[in-house]
């Protein structure tokens, strides 16, 4: 199974929904940072059977049906497992902007830099 | 050598915006759904970020690798419209200056360093100029833009406002506000895009 495949399910399936990142977050009552997280296996799936059934219900899984249990059986499965390594050098670059400036058009100084490279690795 | 945008007028802006809406949004409804292209047409990930906007007064970025969005969580969670303008905004840098993603090749923080030194101020304020031109044609287009503020002063006409107020500062307030309602963008894009579509020419008429 690979590593991260409740949060792919998460993904693909609002894909077929077409339902953005923050409707979906929003119905499924939960904030759309942690739902993101989620989705890209940063933390592992709710262990709340409430919060899983909202999840389920937000994705229009019906409940029984095999996709929901599919769904359940996931959420199951992947609980507990390590979360990816932290970012190498070279995909925190990657991650970096280019065209970004403050809304006072200023530059980002060192600290700033530096403060961006830190949120990158721990988003 | 440093990087530099092409020079795009307004009307080329104009163009390319409804070249993107023809191929990403024929259906033509109000409001567009920026976020829904930008996450399954562009395949584009949208990342909540906490505090970028307070510690880098940032509301978003495009990444180098051109495949991430990162936004202000705040933002998307608390100011919808905000959100919407800003992913419009990213997605313009996307289809508007891919070459200068594609060519930097960023592989570490020095690299970045480096592409930085060589944006100057003058070629970043055509860039940012391009991107929010771009985001306001996108959000509010212009047919529809006409469309809806000649509804909006039926609104208005039936509501009670007289002409006077209509077409007085206090009326384009509130035509500006009905509008924002209608393509779900701030008032301020509003009143921008209604100034430089000529739509806010005051008639002869009242004093």
């Amino acid at each position: 199974m690979p590593q991260n495949a409740f949060g792919d399910l998460i993904r693909s399936r609002r894909a077929e929904l077409r339902l953005s990142l923050r409707t979906f977050a929003e119905s499924a009552g939960m904030d759309p940072g942690n739902a993101s997280r989620i989705e890209r296996g940063q933390v592992p799936p709710p262990e709340a059977a409430e919060v899983l059934s909202r999840i389920a219900s937000a994705l229009q899984f019906k409940k029984k049906s095999r996709d929901h249990e599919h769904f359940l059986d996931l959420a199951a499965a992947v609980k507990g497992r390590v979360p990816q390594d932290l970012l190498s050098d070279k995909e925190v670059a990657a991650r970096l902007p280019i065209l970004f400036r403050t809304l006072r058009s200023k530059p980002l100084s060192k600290e700033q830099l530096e403060k961006l490279i830190d949120s990158i690795r721990k988003t | 050598m440093g990087f530099r945008p092409a020079r795009l007028s307004y009307n080329d802006l104009r163009r390319i915006a409804e070249e993107f809406l023809a191929e990403f949004h024929e259906e033509r409804t109000i409001p567009v759904p920026i976020e829904e292209i930008v996450e399954f047409d562009f395949e584009l990930e949208v990342i909540p970020m906490d505090g970028i906007l307070d510690e880098l007064e940032v509301d978003a970025f495009l990444t180098s690798d051109l495949t991430r969005i990162y936004v202000d969580q705040f933002v998307m969670e608390y100011r919808r419209r905000r959100f919407r303008f800003s992913l419009a905004h990213e997605i313009g840098h996307y289809q508007l200056h891919r070459p200068l993603y594609e060519e930097s090749r960023i592989r570490s923080v020095r690299d970045w360093e480096k592409l930085q030194n060589k944006i100057t101020e003058d070629a970043y304020a055509w860039f940012e100029f391009q991107a929010n031109s771009f985001a306001g044609l996108v959000l509010v287009p212009s047919a529809e833009l006409r469309e809806r503020f000649d509804a909006g002063i039926s609104v208005a006409r039936k509501a009670g406002m007289t002409e006077a107020t209509l077409w007085s500062e206090a009326g384009k307030a509130y035509l500006a506000n009905w509008l924002a309602d209608q393509f779900d963008a701030s008032k301020d894009v509003i009143e921008r895009r209604l100034d430089k579509d000529c739509l806010w020419t005051l008639p002869d008429t009242p004093s």
